[in-house]
C-alpha cells in the first residue's frame, strides 16, 4: 500500500511539470501581454517597455519559466500583475467557494441520480425509466448559463426565496451560505446529475443481467434486497470513476456557473486571468487545479479498493 | 427508521429555515446597500486606475481636490481652486481634514501626491492628464500653487477627476505593492475589506469633510452578466446597479418597486478607420464607409431608442460646446456604391470589424456589417477579448475597431487624445495639422465661447476626414429600488455620499 | 457505415441484427429518426425555407412568432427559423468534426501506445494525462485565445480537450485485445504491425469508442455555446444554436422565443445522438441478443 501510494504520488510529478509547462507557453502564445493589460490604451511604449522589465518580461522565455519554477518549488508564487495581490492567497481564497460549489453539485447529482438511474435499470421500458432518461437528456442539452438564468428567474424574481446571486462564507453565516449555494449548486449539478444517472442506469443494467444477480432472484431474495445489496454494490465502481473525473472536471469546469452567480471561485479567476495575461494567476491557477484533479484520481483508485475488495492495488 | 425520520425532520428545518431566512438576507436594514457593477476593479489606487471599471468606485473611496456637479460645474471639494494668471493655481485646503488612516490632508500631503503622479517612475496615466505642470509648490501649511508651462483650460475638470484625488502619502509608503487593494483616501467611505470577484465592502468614514455620509456600508459586488445585473436588482438582492442594459429599460420602468434613472453621458460609441492601410488610408472610401451606416438605426437596433445619435466625439451633455447642426447624410446604399465606383473600387470592399464580446458592440458590429454589406462592402466581425483589442489598436492592426470612450466633462478629454497627431487615442493613425492646430490652440484658450468655436470648426474637419465612425452618445442608464435616493451623475459614476435610504 | 468492420471479430454483428436494433426498438429507432432529422435540417435547410439567416430587418426587430416569420425574429430582425435550420450545419458541424477528430487521433493514439508499450506508452499516456489535468473549458478557452475565435478553431479546441478521453479507451481496448489468441495467431503468422493494428486490433477496439463519441457529440456543441458565451464561439453573423441561445439570454423579458428554439434544437438533437449511442452500445453488448 506504502509502496503504491509511493509510485502514485511520484507519477504526479511529470504530469504537473507537463502541465506547468503547457500552460507557461499557451499563456504566452495569446496575443497581448501583461504590461498591456494592466496600463492600458494610454500608456505610453516608455511606460509599458518600463512595466515589462520590472516584470522580467523582457528576459527568454526559457529563464522566464525556471525563474518561475524555482520560485514556487519555494513557495512563492508571484504576484497578480492585477491590483498586486499575493497568488497563493489568492488562489486559496478562490478555491474554498468552488470545492463547495463542487461539492454541493456533486451531493445534489448523488441524490437525484443515483436513485434515479437505479430505479430507471430495474424497471427498463417503463414510463418511469423514459421520464428519468428524459429529465436527464434535459440536463446534458441545457448550457448552465441558460439554466442558472432560468433558476434566477423563477426561484429569486417570480418567487422571491433565494438570493439570485453572491457568496456568504459558511462560517460567518451558514444559513446565507445555504441560500447562496441552491442555486448555483442545482445549476452545475444538472448536468453533473445527467450524466450520473445514465452512467448508474447503464452499469445497473450490466448487472442486473449477470449470473449471481439470476442467481440470488432465483434462491428466492426478494427484489429490493438484490437490487441494493448485490446489484448496486458492483455497479458502484463505474459510477464512481465517473464521478472522479468529472469532480476533477468540475473544478476547472465551473467557470460558468461562477460568472452567472457572481461566485468568486477559481474558474471565474482564472478565466479573468486569462483575459488580463496575468500570468502568475493562469500558472498558478492551472497547476493548483491539475494538482487536485490528480489527487482526486488517485482517491477515486483508493475508494475502489474500499468498494470491491478484489481490485489490487498494482 | 428513527434515523431517517430525524433526518428528514431536519432537512424540513433547513428548508423552512432557508425560505424563511432571505428576508434576513435581503434587507440588511437601512444601514447597508449592495451595488451591482459590472466588474471588479483592479486597482484603487488613483494614480494607476486606468480602466472603466474604476469608474463607479473610486468617488466612495477619494475626493477630488474639487466638485464637479451633475451639471459639470467645479465647486470646491477638499480644497478652493482659484487662479491669479491663466498659467497659475492656486489650491486653498480646508483646515483640520485627514485621510482614512488619520493622516492630515495638508499641503504636504497635496504635493506629495503630485509629484507620485508626475513621477516617470510611477507610469501613472495621470501625467499626462495633469498637462504642462512645471512646478508644484506648498507655498503655507495648507496652500498649493501649481505653475503652468502653457495656459491648460482643462484644467480645473481634471481635478474633479482622478488626477485630483488625494492619496494618504503615509499609507502608500507603509502598505506598498498592498496599497492598490487597500487603498487610503479621503472620500466618504474607507476599504474594509475586498474580496476578488465577490465583494468590496466599504464603511463610512467620519472624518468626511462634508459630514459622515447617510449609510453606514456599500458593498459592491460584481455581475459581469448584463440580464444577471437586472435580474438581481429585480430580486432585492442588490438595490442599485450600474450600467442597464438599453432593452432592460421599458421593463425596468414598468415594476413599481424599481426606479430607473437615465442622463445624457459625457461618452461616445464610435469605431475607428485605419487610415495607415488600405482601403481606409483613401478619404473616399473612408467617407463611404460612414455614410453606409445610419447611426439612427444603431441608436434604434442596439440602444433601444436611448441615448442620442452621434456625428461627432462632442456630446450633448457638455452643452457649450455640442454642435447641434454637426451631421452628415447617411444611410444612401446607392450613393455609398457610385462613391466607392468613383475611388476605384471594383467589386465589394473587404472590412473585418474588430470588436470585444460585450452584448452592445457584437450587436452594433452587426448592424454597421448588415448595413455596409448592402451598400457594396463585404463585412467580417471578429471578437476579440479585451486585452487583445488593446494591442490590437496599438499595432493597427484592424481595419475598423470599435474605440468607445466613457468621456470627459470638458471636450479637450473627448478629442485631443483621439485626434491630435501623437495622442495616445489616435488608433485611426490620422494626420491632420489644422486639426492638431485647433485642438491646441483650444486648449490654451481659455474663453469658453471661443473654445466652443475651434471645437466646432475641428468637429466638422473630422467630420469631412472621416477618420471615426460616430455612432451614439449612450445615456447612463442606472436602476435602484424605489426606495433609495441618490444623485446620477453623466460620467456614470456613483457618489454615495449623496444616497439614502427613505 | 461499414457494420462488420466495426465489430468483435468473434460475434459479428449480422445486417439483420443491425436493423432489428436500430429501427425495431422505439428509443433506437427514435434516435436514428432525430439524428436524421438534424442532419436533413443541416444539408436541406436553405431549400426548405429560403430567407436569409443574416438578413436584418431593421423594421421587424423581436417580432412574435406569426405569419411569414414562423419563429419570430431576432435583436436584428433576422428570421429565427433560418437561423435554426442555418445554424444546425455550423453546430452539427462543430459536434461531428470535432468528435470525429478526436476519436480519430485518439484511437491511433491509444493504438500505438497499447500495443507496443514502453517508453511510447508512458510517452503518449503522460503527455494524455496532461491535457485530461487541464480544466477543459480553460483549455479550448486559451486554444481559441491563442488561434483567434473561428469555427475551425472551436472544432480544434474542442477536439484537443476530448482527444485523451478517446487515447485512454483505445489504449485500455487494445491491450486486452493484443492479448487475444487471435491476435497471436496472426502475429505467428507473419503479418506485418501496421496490418495487425489495422486489420485486426483496430475493429476489435471501436465499439466502446463509437458509443463514447456519440456521447460527447452533445458536450461538444454545449462547449461551443460555453465558447460563445465568453465571446471565442464561431463569429456572427453565422448563427450556431450555441451563440444563439447566448444573444437569447439578453431579451428573455422581451423575446422569450429566441431562448426557446434553439433551446429545443440542441435538446431534440443531444437526445437523437444518446439514444443512437445507447443503441450502439446494445448492438455491441454480445450478451444482447
Amino acid at each position: 500500500m506504502a509502496a503504491y501510494l509511493t509510485s502514485r504520488i511520484a507519477s504526479l510529478v511529470p504530469i504537473l511539470f507537463g502541465t506547468s509547462l503547457v500552460s507557461f507557453f499557451l499563456i504566452r502564445l495569446v496575443p497581448g501581454d501583461p504590461a498591456v493589460a494592466l496600463l492600458g490604451l494610454e500608456a505610453d511604449e516608455r511606460a509599458i517597455a518600463a512595466l515589462r522589465a520590472q516584470l522580467a518580461l523582457d528576459q527568454p522565455l526559457v529563464v522566464q519559466y525556471l525563474t518561475w519554477l524555482g520560485r514556487v518549488l519555494s513557495g512563492d508564487f508571484g504576484r497578480s500583475v492585477q491590483g498586486g495581490r499575493e497568488v497563493l492567497p489568492l488562489l486559496v481564497g478562490a478555491l474554498g467557494p468552488t470545492a463547495q460549489l463542487s461539492f454541493a453539485a456533486a451531493i445534489v447529482s448523488l441524490v437525484i441520480a443515483i436513485p434515479a438511474g437505479i430505479v430507471a435499470a430495474t424497471r427498463r421500458d417503463t414510463a418511469v425509466d423514459y421520464g428519468a432518461s428524459f429529465a436527464a437528456l434535459c440536463g446534458l442539452s441545457m448550457p448552465s448559463f441558460w439554466l442558472g438564468i432560468l433558476l434566477i428567474l423563477a426561484f429569486s424574481v417570480h418567487l422571491p426565496w433565494l438570493p439570485a446571486s453572491g457568496y456568504v462564507p459558511p462560517l460567518s453565516d451558514p444559513l446565507g451560505f445555504i441560500s447562496h449555494l441552491v442555486l448555483p449548486a442545482l445549476t452545475l449539478g444538472a448536468a453533473l446529475a445527467a450524466a450520473t444517472m445514465r452512467m448508474t442506469r447503464s452499469a445497473m443494467l450490466e448487472v442486473l443481467r449477470s449470473d449471481y444477480v439470476r442467481t440470488a432472484r432465483a434462491k428466492g431474495i426478494p427484489g429490493r434486497l438484490v437490487v441494493w445489496r448485490h446489484a448496486f454494490r458492483n455497479a458502484r465502481i463505474p459510477v464512481v470513476t465517473l464521478l472522479g473525473i468529472q469532480f476533477g472536471q468540475l473544478l476547472g469546469g465551473v467557470v460558468i456557473t461562477e460568472t452567472v452567480f457572481s461566485w468568486p471561485g477559481i474558474g471565474k479567476l482564472t478565466v479573468d486571468a486569462i483575459f488580463a495575461r496575468d500570468y502568475a494567476v493562469v500558472q498558478g491557477a492551472v497547476l493548483l487545479t491539475a494538482t487536485i484533479f490528480v489527487l482526486i484520481n488517485l482517491a477515486t483508485d483508493l475508494v475502489y479498493t474500499v468498494l470491491d475488495p478484489r481490485v489490487r492495488l498494482a | 427508521m428513527l434515523r431517517r425520520d430525524v433526518l428528514k425532520g431536519f432537512a424540513v428545518g433547513a428548508v423552512a429555515g432557508m425560505l424563511a431566512h432571505p428576508g434576513v438576507v435581503f434587507a440588511q436594514g437601512a444601514k447597508t446597500l449592495t451595488v451591482g457593477i459590472v466588474s471588479d476593479p483592479v486597482t484603487l489606487d488613483p494614480a494607476l486606475m486606468a480602466s472603466f471599471f474604476e469608474l463607479s468606485v473610486q468617488y466612495n473611496v477619494h475626493e477630488p481636490l474639487v466638485h464637479v456637479t451633475p451639471d459639470l460645474k467645479v465647486e470646491p471639494g477638499l480644497a478652493t481652486l482659484s487662479s491669479s494668471d491663466d498659467r497659475t493655481y492656486v489650491l486653498t485646503l480646508r483646515p483640520g481634514l485627514t485621510f482614512h488612516d488619520g493622516t492630515p490632508v495638508d499641503a504636504a500631503a497635496v504635493k506629495a501626491n503630485f509629484d507620485r503622479m508626475l513621477d516617470p517612475a510611477t507610469a501613472s496615466p495621470r501625467r499626462s492628464e495633469l498637462g504642462p505642470i512645471e512646478g508644484v509648490e506648498a507655498t503655507g501649511p495648507l496652500v498649493v500653487t501649481i505653475r503652468m508651462r502653457e495656459p491648460y483650460a482643462p484644467f480645473p475638470q481634471v481635478l474633479a477627476n482622478r488626477a485630483g484625488m488625494m492619496v494618504s502619502p503615509t499609507a502608500v509608503k507603509a502598505l506598498g505593492a498592498d496599497f492598490a487593494t487597500r487603498a487610503v483616501g479621503a472620500g466618504p467611505y474607507k476599504v474594509a475589506s475586498w474580496t476578488k470577484n465577490a465583494e468590496l465592502v466599504l464603511e463610512r468614514f467620519d472624518g468626511y469633510w462634508r459630514g459622515p455620509a447617510p449609510i453606514e456600508r456599500v458593498v459592491f459586488r460584481p455581475i459581469s452578466d448584463e440580464t444577471v445585473r437586472v435580474t438581481n436588482l429585480r430580486s432585492g438582492t442588490v438595490q442599485l446597479v450600474d450600467a442597464v442594459p438599453p432593452q432592460a429599460v421599458a421593463q425596468i420602468a414598468r415594476e413599481g418597486s424599481l426606479a430607473l434613472k437615465q442622463a445624457p453621458g459625457l461618452g461616445f460609441n464610435a469605431f475607428s478607420l485605419n487610415t495607415t492601410r488600405p482601403p481606409f488610408n483613401d478619404v473616399r472610401v473612408r467617407r463611404a464607409f460612414v455614410m453606409a451606416v445610419n447611426p439612427e438605426i444603431v441608436q434604434r437596433a442596439v440602444y433601444f431608442g436611448t441615448g442620442d445619435v452621434s456625428y461627432g466625439p462632442v456630446p450633448p451633455s457638455i452643452g457649450w460646446a455640442y454642435d447641434k447642426g454637426l451631421r452628415t447624410p447617411r444611410g444612401d446604399a446607392a450613393a455609398v456604391r457610385k462613391m466607392l465606383a468613383d475611388a476605384g473600387q471594383a467589386g465589394p470592399v473587404p472590412v473585418t470589424i474588430t470588436v470585444t464580446n460585450s452584448p452592445v458592440q457584437v450587436r452594433t458590429a452587426e448592424v454597421i456589417q448588415a448595413q455596409a454589406n448592402q451598400a457594396g462592402f463585404k463585412v467580417e466581425v471578429r471578437q476579440i477579448d479585451p486585452t487583445s483589442l488593446i494591442t490590437v489598436l496599438r499595432q493597427k492592426d484592424f481595419d475598423v475597431c470599435m474605440s468607445p470612450w466613457s468621456g470627459r466633462s470638458d471636450p479637450d478629454g473627448n478629442m485631443y487624445n483621439y485626434f491630435t497627431k501623437s495622442g495616445p487615442n489616435n488608433f485611426a493613425g490620422w494626420q491632420s495639422d489644422k486639426v492638431d492646430g485647433l485642438l491646441q490652440k483650444a486648449r490654451a484658450t481659455t474663453d469658453q465661447t471661443a473654445r466652443a468655436g475651434l471645437y466646432r470648426e475641428a468637429e466638422r474637419e473630422i467630420a469631412q476626414e472621416a477618420p471615426m465612425l460616430f455612432l451614439n452618445f449612450p445615456a447612463i442608464l442606472q436602476a435602484s429600488t424605489k426606495a433609495l435616493t441618490w444623485l446620477q451623475y453623466p460620467d456614470g459614476a456613483f457618489r454615495l455620499q449623496f444616497a439614502k435610504f427613505d | 457505415m461499414n457494420a462488420p468492420a466495426t465489430a468483435l471479430a468473434e460475434a459479428p454483428v449480422s445486417a439483420r441484427r443491425w436493423r432489428a436494433t436500430l429501427l425495431g426498438r422505439p428509443r433506437a429507432a427514435m434516435g436514428v429518426l432525430l439524428v436524421g432529422l438534424a442532419c436533413l435540417c443541416a444539408i436541406a435547410g436553405p431549400f426548405l425555407w429560403p430567407l436569409d439567416p443574416n438578413a436584418p430587418d431593421f423594421a421587424a426587430i423581436l417580432s412574435p412568432p406569426g405569419p411569414g416569420h414562423p419563429f419570430g425574429t431576432d435583436d436584428l430582425g433576422r428570421d429565427v427559423l433560418a437561423r435554426i435550420l442555418n445554424g444546425s450545419s455550423a453546430s452539427l458541424l462543430v459536434g461531428l468534426v470535432s468528435v470525429a477528430g478526436a476519436l480519430l487521433a485518439g484511437t491511433l493514439i491509444g493504438l500505438v501506445a497499447g500495443y507496443f508499450g514502453g517508453w511510447a506508452d508512458t510517452l503518449l499516456m503522460r503527455m494524455m494525462d496532461v491535457i485530461f489535468a487541464f480544466p477543459s473549458i480553460l483549455l479550448a478557452l486559451a486554444i481559441t485565445a491563442v488561434l483567434g475565435p473561428s469555427l475551425g478553431n472551436a472544432v480544434l479546441a474542442i477536439a484537443v480537450v476530448n482527444l485523451p478521453v478517446f487515447a485512454r479507451i483505445a489504449r485500455a481496448q487494445t491491450l486486452v485485445v493484443g492479448q487475444l489468441d487471435f491476435v497471436e495467431a496472426r502475429r505467428a503468422l507473419g503479418f506485418g504491425t501496421a496490418d495487425i493494428l489495422l486489420r485486426t486490433v483496430l475493429p476489435n477496439i471501436t465499439a466502446p469508442l463509437i458509443v463514447q463519441g456519440s456521447l460527447l457529440f452533445a458536450s461538444a456543441i454545449i462547449t461551443e455555446s460555453y465558447l460563445s458565451f465568453l465571446g471565442l464561439g464561431v463569429q456572427p453573423p453565422t448563427p450556431t444554436w450555441g451563440n444563439m441561445l447566448r444573444t437569447a439570454i439578453s431579451f428573455l423579458d422581451l423575446a422569450p422565443w429566441l431562448a426557446w428554439f434553439p433551446g429545443i434544437a440542441i435538446f431534440v438533437t443531444v437526445l437523437g445522438f444518446n439514444l443512437l449511442g445507447d443503441a450502439l452500445r446494445d448492438l455491441f453488448d454480445p450478451r444482447e441478443g
